[in-house]
């Protein structure tokens, strides 16, 4: 995950050129914080008795954090919206054939 | 304010669209390494299949990778403003990114799930914050270790 942390630390408003350290620092603090969540949701899956983990148990782990909350309910209306194109892509008639009959 | 505000309010995009427009050069490079810049879905898969012992889906992955990109902001800010407030320039250092953790778990105790019984306050300020599977007991501390 490094050189996305070190472009993300660029856009988030650090140097153009971040400390190689700092890099590697907050690529571990990202790790655990991975790590943390991961067992969050995972609790959240053991309390319902199950053991796949869902999407839903992630969101439940940050019902009280309204920033990252919101960008997942985001992240999820923009996929299905994505994957609704692509089906009526796959569905429609292709254009061009069509003109051409 | 929800999904649909942000979708589709006309006004708010042409604003958005205005001030993009008076981006200096360096303010176009910088958002653009802001938008492209994601977390790759193969590290957060490989992770999260190692912390939870399963293969999990495209669409988990991809929420994981996403509230983290925030993770990151949060992070990135706070330790622009503690340099500040330590008057200092120039790139981040790792103490800048420390102390920004350490407050982020100072404030969000509480909200990010780890008190699943909804406990109160925890004891003390910084006991280092909620580690990973901590505190079933939740506000009562470490009452069933």
């Amino acid at each position: 995950m490094f050189l996305t942390v070190r472009t993300l630390m660029y856009g988030f408003g650090d140097d153009p050129n971040p400390l190689n350290e700092s890099v590697a620092v907050l690529d571990e603090i990202v790790t655990d914080f991975i790590v943390d969540m991961c067992h969050d949701a995972a609790k959240v899956a053991t309390h319902a008795r199950r053991n796949k983990i869902k999407v839903d148990d992630f969101k439940f782990a940050l019902r009280r954090d309204q920033r990252k909350l919101g960008r997942v309910e985001e992240l999820l209306v923009l996929s299905k919206e994505i994957a609704d194109a692509r089906k009526q892509f796959d569905d429609k008639p292709d254009a061009v054939t069509e003109d051409a009959k | 304010m929800g999904v649909d505000d942000g979708a589709g309010d006309a006004e708010e995009k042409e604003a958005f669209r205005m001030l993009v427009d008076q981006f200096t050069p360096e303010q176009m490079h910088r958002y653009e390494a802001f938008r492209r810049g994601n977390l790759q879905k193969g590290s957060v898969k490989k992770l999260a299949n190692q912390v939870l012992n399963q293969s999990i889906t495209q669409s988990v992955a991809t929420v994981i990778a996403g509230f983290t990109k925030i993770y990151i902001g949060e992070i990135v800010e706070s330790a622009l403003d503690i340099q500040e407030e330590w008057n200092q320039t120039g790139p981040l250092t790792p103490d800048h990114l420390r102390e920004a953790v350490k407050r982020y778990r100072v404030e969000s105790q509480g909200a990010v799930g780890s008190h699943v019984n909804g406990g109160g306050g925890m004891i003390g300020g910084d006991t280092g914050g909620p580690g990973p599977g901590a505190s079933f007991g939740g506000g009562l501390g470490r009452m069933f270790r």
